[in-house]
């Protein structure tokens, strides 16, 4: 088969290559974590700028989902005289799905396509090149921090964004006099399981994997040239949230079973 | 690996063997040989495009050839682990053609980074090494600059002082004084002269800017059509019967060469 670049062959071909280039990134970066071979200088801006940084926007987004949940939770349920469950409903929505994938969501937005264009841009101005040239590894150097932060971070903010979105359905739900505030935590202390948030959280971790992964990716493996940086920060974030959600849908299959 | 003085004198620092090398099917390099012995300043001229910073990224195994072998003091190193290629790289210097300085970090930032990350030096060693080398390249003061800050002929001698850091037995300068005025590139002639002479660092310079490569170079290859066409001492090349190296040594517009 003719594979030459621009044939139709290497059109088909391309998505293959590119997921063989990212298990191939994914593989390079989990040898050096298992070495400890780690620059904990980067590693920690990187978890700051991934983390804090991103904890104001997670905990307006998904607090303000958290109002709308609770508005058209608090209109259904008054039908069927079930607004004592909507803070567990609330929190229910949130911990399995919102909350990571909502929290995820920004993180690619923010942070994995700040990700392709760093690292897009050193490619194009040889900085790559310099670092090899200096014995080191761009993979250790910034894939590896990059990774960390992320499955570090993502995680966490999903369990911020949590917090803010059944605390907004809480501010909502109270002030609009569907629940009282004792009547809207005792349903959720009453009725969530630990598991769940656990299960919501392991997902967060993977999300994290997709945003670090396909971010450092697209900027690494871009072309030399500036346009195709845009185009590799655009890609970035769009093949990171396709990848969020088609992960989604298989770890919600294999992480809550039925009966969960 | 062997440092080049316990070299025999017979071992190339530096050699290329029948190298080929292209990008998307299209040939850059065919056939390439040459050898760099210790101490030596060799240049490389060619026409833009035809392949010579490429072959700095192969002496750097920055790329690998599909062909042929490069050897640094007489290893091959297309067939090295990641590892193995960075041993090697440690005792390699590169300066790049837009010197490829690490945007987000300072001057002294730039040229401590390869000493904080393979030398235990502590602190005040490393602000020494930072200072002593900005001082060879005529840099001191501007450590708390950033890249942007700096001009062309700035930033190519930053490039050069994170270059040396190191002690690297060997530098690989690519178009040192491409964009630079007059005397910013006679200053930079006279570094890779002084490297050369006085720390016996064996040199390979590409550029294109012919007055300044014979003001440097002990021996000059020219590229020509992807292939080697010429190697030989700057006042050879001048007086070379070879059309091609004539019409390229005198910047005539007419000739074998099409513009």
């Amino acid at each position: 088969m003719d594979a030459r670049p621009g044939s139709a062959a290497s059109w088909l071909l391309r998505p293959f290559q590119v997921f063989g280039e990212m298990v191939g990134l994914t593989a390079e970066a989990a040898g050096y974590l298992v070495r400890g071979a780690v620059d904990y200088r980067q590693t920690m801006e990187q978890m700051a700028q991934t983390g804090f940084h991103s904890l104001p926007l997670v905990a307006l987004t998904l607090g303000f989902t958290g109002m709308v949940m609770a508005f058209h939770l608090g209109q259904q349920s008054a039908k069927f005289q079930a607004d004592q469950l909507i803070g567990w409903l609330v929190a229910e929505a949130f911990c399995r799905e919102l909350g990571p994938v909502l929290a995820s969501i920004v993180v690619a937005a923010r942070i994995g396509s700040a990700f392709a264009a760093e690292l897009g841009t050193m490619k194009v101005t040889e900085q790559l090149d310099a670092l090899r040239a200096l014995a080191t590894s761009p993979t250790q150097y910034l894939v590896v921090p990059r990774l960390i932060a992320c499955l570090v971070m993502v995680p966490a903010l999903a369990i911020a964004g949590d917090v803010a979105g059944i605390g907004g359905g809480y501010l909502y739900a109270t002030n609009s006099q569907f629940v009282t505030g004792s009547l809207y935590l005792s349903s959720i202390t009453d009725n969530l399981g630990i598991d769940t948030a656990v299960a919501g959280v392991a997902k967060a971790i993977f999300f994290g994997l997709i945003i670090a992964i396909v971010g450092c990716h697209q900027g690494m493996f871009c072309r030399q040239a500036a346009e195709d940086v845009g185009r590799a920060t655009t890609r970035s974030v769009v093949y990171a949230i396709v990848g969020i959600f088609v992960s989604d849908y298989f770890l919600s299959k294999l992480l809550f079973p039925a009966g969960f | 690996m062997e440092t080049p003085s316990e070299l025999g004198p017979e071992v190339p620092v530096v050699e290329l063997r029948n190298v080929h090398f292209g990008f998307a099917g299209q040939p850059v390099l065919r056939d390439v040989s040459f050898s760099v012995p210790k101490g030596e300043v060799f240049g490389v001229m060619g026409m833009s495009g035809c392949g010579k910073s490429t072959l700095l990224k192969l002496v750097m195994g920055l790329l690998k050839p599909e062909r042929g072998d490069v050897l640094i003091k007489g290893h091959s190193i297309p067939g090295l682990h990641e590892r193995e290629l960075n041993r090697v790289r440690r005792t390699l210097g590169m300066c790049f053609q837009y010197a490829a300085l690490f945007d987000s970090m300072t001057v002294a930032e730039n040229v401590a980074f390869g000493v904080r990350r393979h030398t235990k030096l502590n602190r005040g060693e490393i602000a020494d090494v930072v200072g002593e080398c900005l001082d060879r390249v005529g840099m001191t003061g501007s450590e708390g600059l950033y890249p942007s800050e700096l001009s062309g002929g700035m930033r190519k001698r930053v490039g050069i002082a994170r270059a040396l850091a190191l002690q690297p037995d060997v530098m690989l300068y690519d178009e040192p004084s491409s964009g630079l005025d007059p005397i910013v590139a006679s200053v930079i002639d006279g570094l890779i002269l002084h490297l050369a002479d006085d720390l016996g660092v064996t040199s390979v310079v590409v550029s294109h800017h012919v007055r300044n490569l014979f003001a440097v170079a002990d021996r000059v290859m020219m590229v020509y059509d992807h292939r080697v066409e010429q190697i030989a001492p700057p006042d050879e090349l001048l007086a070379s019967g070879t059309e091609v190296v004539r019409q390229f040594v005198n910047g005539q517009p007419t000739g074998p060469i099409l513009v």
